[in-house]
């Protein structure tokens, strides 16, 4: 069945998450022409909200939203899963959760907003590990300014508190006033350590931006915000629609098609969830579809011109998985009551571990002191005890004012075992494989998540903690990375510095997967200042011809 | 970042209805959710206990739960409720709730809450953590009943799902400090005053402890 | 935000202000020409001294003429705000003392004619978008002090806003100077209306500089203020600017003057109202910035308005409702994504609403986000201020406090609610906390957009 629709649009995107909804954004107000192409379906906040109300396990973030069949996602981090199969020894580790719907996987972040440092760009350079990137910090500075104001990011006054990035303008919004539990966090770090806590840079409103309300502290930012004061992909999408890009929803991608050269793609095919296909031409293609989905698609659109995938003549299409691995462990601090859990969950980060010399044998890292209300945990915790009645309560009480949960980001590094290939037997009702990743942890972030232990066993200590409770093995971070990997060689990678496929002129990448290197802040900023960048290519590029 | 759960025992594997229905988009959303309906209907066994699933359920309650109240030991299981929080009141509408989402979670609670209400009644107890201990002492089973009943009033949840959010007593007791996710406790950056302090508990556990793991979701 | 697109503006014809196109009719200069050659002789004062700047900046904040004749984000007083009206958008004029884009070449009479008199350089009328009937109240000495203060304190700003282009019949235009005749204007303060008694001074402010009347009057078939309704509310394109004379029934006669300062230096009087709209735009630019004794004279000023009782509103509009004493039971598991079925009113006020206001609409604790009973947005018998303000939300500053909420119309980032969503939230939330159900119907909501 092939649709009677011709569908064509100078700029054809797939994928309506941060990267694809901004740069469709761009584009449009720049007058060109642009289809988006979402597998997902349009969505809305109210019913989230309702979701994780009615939702009995509240921690599992991806609880609220629910996939549709021709659009599956991760239902939750277990292994084994119904969507993402992972294997190999640290398989439990890189069981990553997405969302494919309009607005993307930003709909349950928490709106962490890291610049990269200079470093992470260049760590093959400075310290002999994993690969430098095809770009420099400094080419991508103007990009991560226009990404900050277009997601409304509050952040210190780098004179005050340097992260560490270079900075050319301060924050669209100033910092977030923290909360009593991260101002005692932060004190007692100052205090009895050599380290320093910093205010984590957030696309979080701490004054009203773009329409949407100043952060009410309803401490839900993961899964949903339920006011929007946190940044996500869906106003990017508002933006693009008003500014005339055509958004597709319930459109799954499944075939690259390209020209007899095999040089240029020509079309992209989509299935409805009729599974009726379409056929969508352009002048340029983006895939935006998330690190794993787009190294998904380009194997799934393997064929007799490319028989292992398309834009894939280096072979590492969905090799080098990366994420920010880590640790996790939650006690009870046998000091004063903090009460996490007022105001939003993310706002303070211990930053003495994202760079050092040392990085040339262990991964750096950073730590989170997590500001989330521990009720219910306490509550459970309290009950497992055998507590009952009015010594209940007071439990309840005490663990939910003292529970402190700290955990950290370390660096994953490029290696091409870590792979994902398509499953051979399971597919989804569109007939379309689902993703298997093999994944071991590299020996060096490893030795990081060691040292990250024995920080926390000081803090802990610090902090007199009891009833410690470690996350087994190591934390699976949803920062996925390195599946279309970036860099100077089309031998050993598959985008140039610009995001450019090296095998197709017209085809570029917007996502996490061209990562070099994983750094250890979060992603979604340097995904946002990539895509604007390629935005900014593509702009020249149609408006040059 | 991630979450948490506590390892729990869980009826099922959650429920994957991703199979379940096409959806063809030019489906009037009616015949949609008939189609979801019937196919639900025979995968109902599968769905006790799961989480995290698409029901076509949207304006009507999920079960006959409420429906049937009669039979169930509402005024024992109120009664029981009563004296394992120490609280002389107690909401009858969430009780109902309760009661109907624990007895349909095992069916053999209903006997064992008749049976715990007995030891209620001929005994003499002081408190909760007295009560409990007797409970115990009597049968290691009714350890599990006192924990759904304390989960079901300080949780709000009974038989794997929500019975009530907001109104969980966990949110009650903790109301000067902080409030449910998702409901806030006053304007922009009420969070940076001090909380109240809390002092450290002198009471002890009235029951053995069980296992408590958390680990990611 | 609501601005002035969705303000009162649009029942009155609406026309060229101050120095826009030369295209008006040019009516003989003697039909309603003020008396020539006042103003400029203040006893032993230059007009440019520093206290006559002093209070030409404080009557053009008390006046608000900043709230029209500044763009969003635009430079003050440079104009470019467009006010919808019923024939099409009026774009403010550029105010500021550029010679060629301003009133740079005004002289002092010629700025007097247009602040009171609504004639413009050309001598054609201006539509009376700017309330010159009411500014036809002030003192010759504040007329004065304001032209100096515009002159001299004002940074000019050479450019032109886009210039209004409206396609109404030009017999509207003439019509207009009909109007001006037989319109009810303020007569024009006498001597220092700084030294007046409190009451006075509440009734200068009242009336020829914050021209209350201009919204809470209602208005006759001629459009013109209903005088002997002065303050008894009436429907203003969106909004209904309520009764706000004495009568407790239907007025504010249950405030103290205390809760009037209150309201009106902050936007917010716990447990009786807060302003949003054209009043949060007021509070914002001018009656936050009073001072002490001056709000202390428009309170008294207001608290003696006669009483004046309304026709469906018999029972205080803050008197209503209390807080929800209901369980959130709780019968349901998460829908799937792509469901996104309407829900019934107690649910979508639980999704887009009880995040802030409470489940039981007793707001947060700090009184950030208002209580809905107690409420008399929500205690009205009239549901246009609520749909208007969960159409656009709520964005206002005073000083330094704060109030905002998002709008959950076309354009909301937040959450877009259809018409017969709106219509059930607005049901359930009059019904729950407010004087009963409205019967609100999708249609109505629909007539609200765009407002």
């Amino acid at each position: 069945m092939s649709s009677e629709q011709n569908l064509s649009a100078d700029v054809v995107i797939v994928g309506s998450g941060v990267a694809g909804s901004s740069i469709a954004n761009e584009l449009a107000r720049a007058g060109i022409s642009v289809i988006v192409l979402e597998a997902g379906p349009r969505v809305d906040r109210q019913h989230f909200v309702e979701n994780f109300r009615n939702l009995e396990n509240k921690p599992s973030y991806q609880g609220p939203f629910p996939a549709v069949p021709w659009a599956q996602h991760p239902p939750d981090q277990q292994t084994p899963n119904e969507y993402l199969h992972t294997s190999g020894p640290d398989a439990e580790a890189y069981q990553q959760v997405y969302l494919r719907m309009m607005g993307g996987t930003t709909w349950h972040w928490a709106g962490c907003a890291w610049r990269y440092l200079p470093s992470d760009f260049e760590l093959k350079t400075r310290y002999g590990q994993g690969r430098d990137w095809a770009l420099k910090y400094d080419d991508l500075e103007p990009f991560y300014y226009q990404a900050e104001v277009m997601m409304g990011v509050c952040g210190p006054d780098p004179a005050v508190e340097d992260l560490g990035s270079p900075r050319k303008q301060v924050y669209p919004m100033d910092a977030l006033p923290i909360s009593y539990a991260a101002q005692q966090f932060r004190k007692l770090i100052s205090e009895k350590t050599p380290w320093r806590v910093v205010h984590e840079p957030q696309a979080r409103n701490t004054r009203p931006y773009d329409r949407r309300p100043t952060c009410e502290g309803h401490n839900n930012c993961m899964p949903i915000c339920p006011i929007g004061a946190m940044y996500n992909g869906s106003y990017s999408v508002y933006d693009a629609e008003a500014a005339g890009a055509k958004f597709i929803p319930n459109a799954v991608v499944y075939k690259i098609e390209r020209d007899s050269a095999n040089k240029r793609v020509t079309a992209l095919h989509y299935f409805d969830p009729d599974k009726g296909s379409h056929r969508v031409t352009g002048k340029y293609f983006v895939i935006a579809a998330h690190c794993i989905e787009t190294a998904k698609l380009l194997l799934v659109s393997a064929d007799e011109q490319s028989p292992e995938g398309v834009a894939n003549s280096s072979g590492h299409v969905g090799r080098n998985m990366m994420d920010h691995t880590g640790v996790q462990v939650t006690f009870i601090s046998g000091g004063e009551a903090w009460w996490p859990g007022r105001g939003p969950l993310e706002t303070n980060v211990i930053d003495n571990f994202r760079d050092g010399p040392w990085r040339n044998e262990r991964g750096a890292y950073l730590v989170h002191m997590v500001d989330d209300n521990q009720v219910d945990l306490a509550t459970q915790l309290a009950i497992s005890k055998g507590y009952v009645g009015r010594e209940l309560e007071e439990q309840i009480r005490y663990l939910a004012s003292h529970t402190v949960r700290l955990f950290s980001h370390n660096e994953g590094l490029a290696d091409p075992d870590n792979r994902l290939t398509l499953n051979k037997t399971k597919k989804d009702m569109l007939g379309i494989p689902h993703p298997d990743v093999y994944y071991k942890l590299p020996e060096y972030t490893v030795r990081s998540c060691e040292n990250t232990r024995e920080v926390f066993r000081q803090m802990i200590g610090l902090m007199h903690g009891t009833d410690e409770q470690w996350t087994p093995g190591y934390f699976p971070q949803d920062h996925p990375a390195g599946s279309t990997i970036m860099g100077v060689d089309p031998k050993d990678s598959v985008v140039d510095g610009h995001c450019r496929t090296h095998d197709h002129d017209n085809l570029f990448i917007a996502s996490s997967s061209v990562f070099s290197s994983v750094g250890t802040g979060n992603i979604t900023l340097t995904v946002a200042a990539l895509a604007l960048r390629v935005a900014d290519t593509l702009k020249k590029e149609l408006i040059h011809a | 970042m991630k979450g948490y759960i506590m390892r729990k025992e869980r009826g099922s594997q959650p429920l994957c209805l991703w199979h379940v229905s096409p959806n063809a988009m030019r489906l009037s959303r009616l015949l949609r959710m008939s189609r979801r309906d019937t196919l639900l209907a025979g995968m109902s066994a599968a769905l006790a206990g799961s989480i995290g699933v698409a029901v076509a359920q949207d304006q009507q309650p999920s079960d006959q739960r409420s429906s049937n109240t009669e039979d169930l030991p509402v005024e024992e299981f109120m009664a029981l409720s009563r004296r394992l929080t120490d609280r002389a009141e107690l909401d009858q509408r969430i009780g109902d709730a309760l009661c109907a989402g624990i007895v349909h979670g095992n069916a053999a609670r209903a006997e064992q809450i008749h049976a715990l209400h007995d030891l209620l009644t001929k005994g003499n107890f002081a408190s909760a953590s007295e009560f409990a201990h007797a409970a115990e002492t009597q049968d290691k089973a009714y350890k599990d009943v006192v924990h759904e009943i304390m989960t079901g009033w300080y949780r709000g949840v009974a038989d794997g799902k929500v019975v009530v959010y907001r109104s969980a007593l966990m949110f009650d007791i903790t109301k000067d400090a902080v409030y449910p996710k998702t409901y806030a406790s006053g304007g922009p950056f009420y969070w940076t005053a001090k909380p109240p302090e809390v002092a450290v508990p002198t009471g002890q556990p009235a029951m053995s402890p069980s296992k408590f793991v958390v680990e990611p979701t | 935000m609501p601005d002035l697109k969705n303000s009162f503006y649009t029942l009155l014809v609406a026309g060229t202000v101050f120095a826009g196109p030369g295209t008006g009719v040019v009516l003989a200069a003697d039909t309603d020409l003020a008396p020539a050659g006042r103003g400029a002789a203040i006893e032993g004062s230059g007009p440019d001294d520093e206290a006559t700047l002093a209070r030409g900046e404080y009557i053009a904040t008390a006046a608000d003429c900043i709230a029209c004749h500044t763009s969003k984000g635009g430079k003050p007083f440079a104009g470019g705000l467009k006010v919808g009206t019923p024939m099409g958008d009026v774009i403010s004029t550029n105010i500021t003392p550029d010679p060629e884009h301003g009133i740079g070449k005004y002289t002092e009479q010629q700025f007097d004619q247009a602040v009171r008199h609504g004639v413009r350089d050309d001598g054609s009328y201006l539509y009376p978008v700017m309330p010159y009937v009411s500014y036809a109240g002030m003192t010759d000495q504040d007329v004065t002090a304001l032209y100096a203060w515009f002159r001299h304190r004002v940074k000019p700003v050479a450019e032109s806003p886009p210039a209004t282009s409206l396609s109404f019949p030009a017999s509207m235009r003439s019509s207009m100077a009909v109007w001006n005749m037989f319109a009810t204007k303020e007569t024009p303060g006498q001597g220092d209306s700084a030294t007046y008694n409190k009451l006075k001074r509440g009734e200068y402010l009242a009336n020829a500089l914050e021209h209350c009347g201009t919204c809470h009057t209602p208005r006759n078939f001629m459009l013109d203020e209903k005088h002997d309704r002065y303050l008894a509310g009436g429907p203003l394109s969106g909004w209904y600017a309520p009764n706000i004379t004495s009568s407790v029934s239907s007025g504010i006669g249950n405030w103290s003057e205390a809760d009037i300062i209150v309201y009106l230096k902050t936007g917010r009087a716990q447990n009786h109202a807060q302003a949003a709209g054209p009043m949060g735009e007021a509070v914002e630019h001018s009656t936050s910035r009073l001072t002490d004794p001056d709000l202390e004279a428009l309170a008294a000023w207001i608290k003696q308005v006669p009483a004046m009782d309304d026709d469906l509103e018999h029972k205080p509009r803050d008197s209503f409702g209390q807080a929800v004493n209901a369980p959130d039971i709780r019968t349901k598991v998460p829908s799937r994504i792509d469901d996104l079925s309407e829900m019934t009113g107690p649910h979508i006020f639980d999704a887009n609403c009880a995040a802030c206001h409470g489940r039981n609409g007793s707001g947060t604790d700090d009184h950030y986000a208002p209580s809905l009973f107690a409420n008399s947005v929500i205690g009205t018998t009239r549901p246009d201020n609520l749909i208007m303000v969960v159409l656009n939300g709520v964005n206002r500053t005073a000083g330094k406090d704060h109030a905002g909420m998002p709008g959950f119309g076309a354009d909301s980032q937040v959450q877009r609610l259809s018409d017969s969503e709106i219509a059930s939230l607005v049901n359930y939330v009059m019904g729950t906390f407010g004087s009963g159900d409205p019967h609100v119907t999708a249609e109505k909501v629909a007539s609200f957009r765009n407002k």
